[in-house]
């Protein structure tokens, strides 16, 4: 008996490639020459991220879009949730460089893990095989429960590694039963042939089918941090050290979300009305325990948590729509995750950059008077701030668009009225702290805390880069946007 | 030959059990076995539709979950180890430095 | 010339960043430079009004660049220049300048100067936006802008607790109007498919009667929001606690106003739902007699000016509501002449007395007798005064008086009769605050006494042409009374009001009795009668005030005596204030106040003792090895009512009540799918 040898498109594959040999090489660098400069693994990290991410833009996604029987899968949508995942990956390791209390940490083991992560969101997004679907939520979450616990001297760090683990395993226990499930009723793993077989003997009414499909929903909601599987997300988000906290608001975000979207795309349709309803009332109680949650908060990674947390529930309305059958709602999922990674890693940056050595500002009241100690500093937070809430003329209030005129389309009455509804709840919160910035006296802070250290550049990168990003995005975001609609088409 | 019907039975129920362990154990350590419970009793579940629709993805699902599962316990028992080391202590409910 | 209409937004624009980057550079050149960039705005903006004014006119749309596509939608940054946004323009950039200008001299020295100006000019950019545009998203981007600038500058004083407190207050006031003006978006595009203007309106025809009046209803509750109607009007006069230049420019003549202009530029949705008109004209109807009567018994001099303005909004939206656009628009011109020069005086004469106590400063109890010291501000208030109290030939008669006439003829009588007697009120109070600061003796502080002396050109300069305006800027271009040439001019923008036959033929009557009036006749028809009426309201308020005020100075502390009761109530301004605090914002507090009692006790209670959830889950099984921990089981007792309460109350830090909860929502979940 021969086994044929699976196709394989090298091209289609590189970017996977280069991160995964990137992240052995700069785990083996460390190890063999731990003396070297810390800038230098970080520029090499840097370098990685940019080749693969321009790989996968030379990539033109083609007719040939399955490898290995389905299991790497590359399309237009992959090439897209790419470049995001990609982006969300070199903005974290720009704030990891820029952050003082990650100067001690040893370099390699931290990018090494940077990069697995990375790697295992980019095989989730780019995969029609349940099986895979898995081993990158598995390869990814292991190493960002490592990474949350990075500094281990600090209590909070260790807590918030234990939870995550604790309850991302239960999680993954969920997702795997209903995996399990799934396979039982339709005795494929592979989401096409999945979608094949609901349509030629329907099983789609089977409770093992709709009790695997729901438990499937548990855990990548559990990911995606939806109501009610979101409590672990602001306990882990304020424990990890805030370059991790970047990168984990968008990066397995964008993973898990495009998972969903695929899952949704070949079974939504025919996985019956309950599902609409269970969406709509995940994204309610999603954006809604975000946004109502987020008004009372007194540290700003925590607050910035709980916005996370409420913009999972703006995108779970694309969700809805998309079970709809909506083409618009694919495209404006992807260009809502564009604006909202930068967005929020720029938020995350200005909390990096404003911190001293030995001690984070993440009490919200340390941002009193920022507008007139660090004005360039408080001018991106107050930018990113209005964009989070959503109000023109940036890229957060384009987005909101998009994806509420998505739901419109597809008949949704009520959900964007309450998604209208929360983004304005939001703005309170968001505005908060642009007061405060701005409105209030410093505090005792120390009038220039020493940022001007090596950080400073990669900081200042970072925030350019996203400040730019998000204006760009709210006043010219029809050529995205279309780039986004176009990256939806060769889906199914 | 045993029907389906029993390992999906077995399988339901040690996710059962593994799933009331996780809630109820205050030991972080058992409550790690009770996760691996689970995602053994998913492994039942998977070999058993394997052999129901004669298709070995089932059975190489359950290898790969073999092997994450012992990915998760190394991560997992790491992260106890530096709990410990820092705060002496095994148990979850003391944990809540992190709330609301 | 028309083409150039993307530079009116681009020279603020250029403003602000100068300013806002360069702000410690460029230090007391910022005013100069902001007013530079205003009058830059303005120039462009008289060089399009002269093109429409004297050339064809018709309906121009300035592309710039294709902003947002999904789909069929398609929304441009596209400026419109109509009859409409011009007169807005000349509006916006005229009283703006002139009052960048006022504002050089009467911010001079401020350690925040830069940052006023910044703040200025995005509000000018913002306000020229929402004018210019030429659909509903453009126009919501300056909505909201003009918002955040107007929050910005009402706390500018920001170590004043008061003045934060107001920028909070109108914050949370405008949130609720922004919130029914989005739903009012989103269901016009829904319902038309588009949110360009002209898209929307020629699929307006085709809307029922029931979706038109709920979008005007929706939109209308935004203009309620910015344009402080009733109930939403409680920032108004709070948001005095900004600088006076400010309460002159967005308080009073351009920003509050957008919810105005708003339901004119919507007028062709509106006359679709004319159950949204009605509500609109009661509202500004006891907007105006309700605000009205709180301005008679006002002793703060910007606060009489605030409730005067709510008042006149009010009178814009009675326009609104019974169909006679133009004349709301015209009496929004007229009033950001005299409206932004009365604030302008008061600003001068606060000026003049910033040597007296803070508590006096605005307070017109203490001030009396300034006339000979500052004549130029004295006589431009007196023509502001007039204007405001509508006699003729100034500017407001001529549009209030429009007005009045359209709900009389449109069967409005109701709204007719609110509107005169807020008519009498207003030309009551105007000239109780001018005679209790200008004439009598002087009650200013003696020690302040010295220091008073008319304030520099460069604050009474603007003065003065403001004066000018609120004495041509209603004849000119309003007489004859509904047929000047602002009707003329506006109505290819404005929509006809359907029903209103009775209005037309008022019109007729009115404009037949106005020319014959004009031409001397004078005979006695119902439209003479009417104007003859108005004079005599605008003059017996005025001989009232005259008479209590300078005659009889005791009369008004007689009457205080004589109905105490009402006097309390007007000056507490209907206890409004009170009466959201103890139903709205105690109960909120209130709830604030049980949630941190919630988690000090409970939370922790159960935290302390143990996950609470755990134990109660575990009493049901019994299998297990159970430590339970006693104080905890008492903590759930307590039924948790409120989200919030809830969202924190899962929040508690343990492990395993958020494994709880996430097992919860999978049964939940589990059972939408088995049991359906």
């Amino acid at each position: 008996m021969t086994i044929p040898f699976p196709q394989i498109h090298w091209a289609y594959l590189l970017p996977v490639l280069l991160v995964v040999g990137g992240a052995v090489f700069v785990l083996m660098w460390d190890a063999f020459f731990p003396q070297r400069e810390r800038s230098f693994l970080v520029t090499l990290t840097l370098a990685v991220l940019a080749s693969a991410l321009g790989a996968s833009l030379a990539a033109q996604p083609g007719s040939e879009a399955a490898s290995m029987g389905g299991m790497y899968l590359y399309d237009g949508f992959t090439r897209f949730v790419f470049a995001l995942i990609l982006l969300s990956s070199f903005f974290s390791v720009l704030l990891s460089a820029a952050q003082r209390s990650l100067e001690e940490v040893p370099a390699g083991d931290y990018l090494g893990l940077i990069l697995f992560a990375t790697s295992g969101m980019m095989l989730m997004a780019a995969t029609r095989s349940l099986l895979m679907v898995f081993v990158g939520l598995e390869i990814f979450s292991l190493a960002l429960y490592v990474l949350a616990g990075f500094l281990r001297g600090q209590p909070e760090g260790n807590e918030a590694a234990l939870k995550y683990f604790l309850l991302g395993s239960f999680a993954s226990g969920f997702l795997l039963y209903g995996m399990a499930l799934i396979f039982g009723a339709t005795g494929s793993v592979d989401l096409m042939e999945i979608a094949q077989r609901l349509t030629t003997s329907p099983p789609s009414r089977s409770p093992a089918f709709l009790l695997g499909l729901g438990f499937v929903v548990v855990g990548l909601g559990f990911k995606v941090a939806a109501a009610p599987f979101y409590m672990w997300t602001p306990d882990v988000y304020e424990g990890s050290p805030t370059a991790v906290t970047a990168f984990m608001s968008v990066g397995p975000k964008v993973a898990a979300f495009a998972a969903f979207f695929r899952l949704l795309l070949a079974v939504g349709p025919r996985a019956g009305a309950e599902l609409d309803a269970i969406l709509w009332v995940m994204a309610v109680l999603t954006m809604t325990a975000g946004n109502v949650s987020a008004i009372w908060q007194s540290n700003i990674k925590r607050m910035l948590a709980y916005s996370s947390i409420a913009h999972a529930g703006y995108i779970l309305v694309a969700l809805a729509a998309v079970r709809r059958g909506s083409d618009l709602a694919t495209g404006s999922f992807l260009f809502y995750m564009l604006v909202y990674a930068l967005m929020n890693m720029g938020a995350f940056c200005v909390v990096v950059a404003a911190g001293a050595r030995g001690e984070e500002r993440t009490r919200i009241e340390d941002y009193a008077g920022l507008g007139y100690t660090r004005p360039a500093l408080a001018a991106a937070m107050a930018l990113f701030m209005v964009s989070l809430a959503g109000i023109p003329p940036t890229g957060g209030f384009v987005a909101k668009f998009y994806l509420f005129s998505a739901a419109v389309k597809v008949g949704f009455v009520w959900l964007p009225v309450i998604a209208v509804l929360n983004s304005v709840v939001s703005v309170s919160y968001y505005l908060r702290l642009v007061v405060l910035m701005y409105m209030r006296e410093p505090g005792e802070a120390p009038a220039r805390p020493g940022l001007l250290g090596p950080g400073w550049s990669y900081a200042l990168a970072a925030l350019v880069l996203a400040a730019a990003g998000v204006l760009n995005f709210g006043i010219f975001p029809s050529s995205f946007f279309e780039l986004a609609l176009r990256s939806t088409l060769l889906l199914n | 030959m045993v029907p389906l019907t029993h390992y999906l039975a077995l399988g339901a129920i040690l996710f059962l059990i593994g799933a009331a362990g996780v809630l109820m154990r205050r030991n972080a350590i058992m409550i790690l076995l009770s996760i691996e419970l689970m995602l053994n009793s998913v492994n039942i579940t998977f070999v058993g539709f394997a052999r129901q629709w004669a298709d070995l993805t089932g059975q190489v699902f359950a290898i790969f979950v073999i092997a994450v599962a012992a990915c998760e316990a190394a991560v997992g028992l790491a992260i106890l180890i530096s709990l410990n080391r820092d705060r002496q202590m095994m148990n979850v409910d003391e944990i809540n430095l992190l709330k609301w | 010339m028309i083409r150039y209409a993307w530079l009116i937004p681009l020279f603020p624009l250029a403003g602000v960043l100068i300013n806002g980057l360069l702000g410690s550079r460029v230090r007391d050149k910022a005013g100069h430079v902001a007013s530079l960039m205003a009058g830059l705005s303005l120039l462009v903006v008289l060089g399009i009004a002269r093109e429409m004014i004297l050339g064809p006119g018709g309906s121009h749309v300035v592309p710039v660049w294709t902003w947002i596509t999904a789909g069929s939608l398609s929304v441009s940054v596209s400026f419109l220049v109509d009859p409409l946004s011009t007169i807005m323009l000349l509006v916006v950039a005229g009283v703006g300048f002139v009052i960048h200008v006022y504002s050089i001299g009467y911010m001079h020295g401020d350690p925040g100067y830069p940052r006023f100006f910044t703040y200025l000019n995005l509000f000018m950019l913002s306000m020229l936006l929402l004018v210019m545009a030429d659909n509903y998203l453009l126009m919501f981007v300056g909505w909201e802008g003009v918002g955040l600038c107007s929050y910005l500058l009402i706390g500018f004083w920001y170590e004043k607790q008061s003045a934060s407190d107001a920028g909070k207050k109108a914050f949370i006031v405008n949130r609720i109007g922004d919130a029914g003006f989005l739903l009012g978006l989103f269901l016009i595009w829904t319902l038309t498919g588009s949110l360009s203007y002209a898209e929307v309106f020629k699929a307006a025809p085709q809307l029922a009667a029931p979706a038109a009046t709920a979008i005007g209803l929706l939109l209308f509750i935004g203009a309620m929001g910015k344009s402080a109607q009733i109930p939403l009007y409680v920032w108004l006069p709070d948001a005095m606690e900004g600088p006076t230049p400010v309460s002159a420019l967005i308080h009073a003549a351009t920003m509050v106003t957008a919810g105005v202009y708003m339901v004119a530029r919507t007028s062709p949705v509106y006359v679709q739902g004319p159950g949204a008109l009605e509500v609109i004209a009661l509202v500004g109807a006891l907007t105006a007699i309700f605000s009205a009567s709180i301005g008679l018994v006002q002793n703060d001099i910007k606060r009489v000016m605030a409730y005067s303005t709510v008042s006149q909004l009010g009178f814009m939206f009675m326009a609104m509501g019974v169909g006679a656009f133009a004349s709301g628009i015209f009496h929004l011109m007229t009033h950001a002449f005299f409206k932004g020069l009365l604030f302008l005086g008061a600003g001068s004469v606060i000026h003049a007395l910033h040597h007296a106590p803070a508590a006096q400063q605005q307070d017109m109890r203490y001030m009396g007798g300034l006339r000979s010291k500052m004549p130029v501000t004295y006589w431009c208030l007196v023509a502001a005064a007039l204007a405001l109290a509508g006699v003729p030939p100034f500017a407001g008669f001529w549009s209030k008086d429009e007005i009045l006439a359209g709900a009389f003829f449109s069967g409005h009588y109701v709204v007719w009769g609110l509107g005169t007697a807020a008519a009498l009120m207003t030309a009551f109070y105007v000239f109780r605050m001018i005679f209790m600061t200008f004439h009598g003796e002087m009650r200013v502080d003696h020690h302040a006494r010295e220091h008073i002396r008319e304030s520099p050109a460069v604050m009474t300069v603007p003065l003065v042409i403001l004066a000018v305006l609120s004495v041509v800027g209603g004849v000119l271009p309003g007489f004859p009374p509904d047929a000047g040439w602002i009707h003329k001019f506006l109505a290819p923008s404005l929509a006809k009001a359907p029903g209103h036959a009775a209005l037309d033929e008022g019109v007729r009557v009115v404009k037949a009795a106005a020319q014959a009036g004009a031409q001397g006749g004078g005979h006695g028809t119902a439209g003479i009668a009417l104007i003859v009426l108005a004079i005599a309201v605008a003059l017996g308020g005025i001989a009232l005030a005259w008479r209590m005020y300078l005659r009889d100075t005791a009369a008004p502390a007689r009457l205080e005596r004589r109905f105490p009761g009402l006097y309390r109530l007007l000056l507490n301004k209907y206890y409004v204030d009170e009466i959201y605090q103890a139903c709205i914002v105690e109960p909120i507090y209130r709830l604030m106040r049980a949630l941190f009692d919630f988690d000090q006790k409970v939370v922790d209670g159960a935290v302390n003792g143990s996950s609470f959830l755990t134990v109660w889950f575990s009493r049901i099984s019994g299998i297990f090895d159970l430590r339970t921990v006693d104080g905890a089981v008492n903590g759930t007792a307590g039924v948790i009512g409120f989200f919030s309460q809830l969202f924190k109350f899962i929040q508690s830090g343990m492990v395993q009540n958020y494994l709880f909860v996430m097992l919860l929502g999978v049964f939940l979940m589990v059972s939408a799918y088995l049991f359906r």
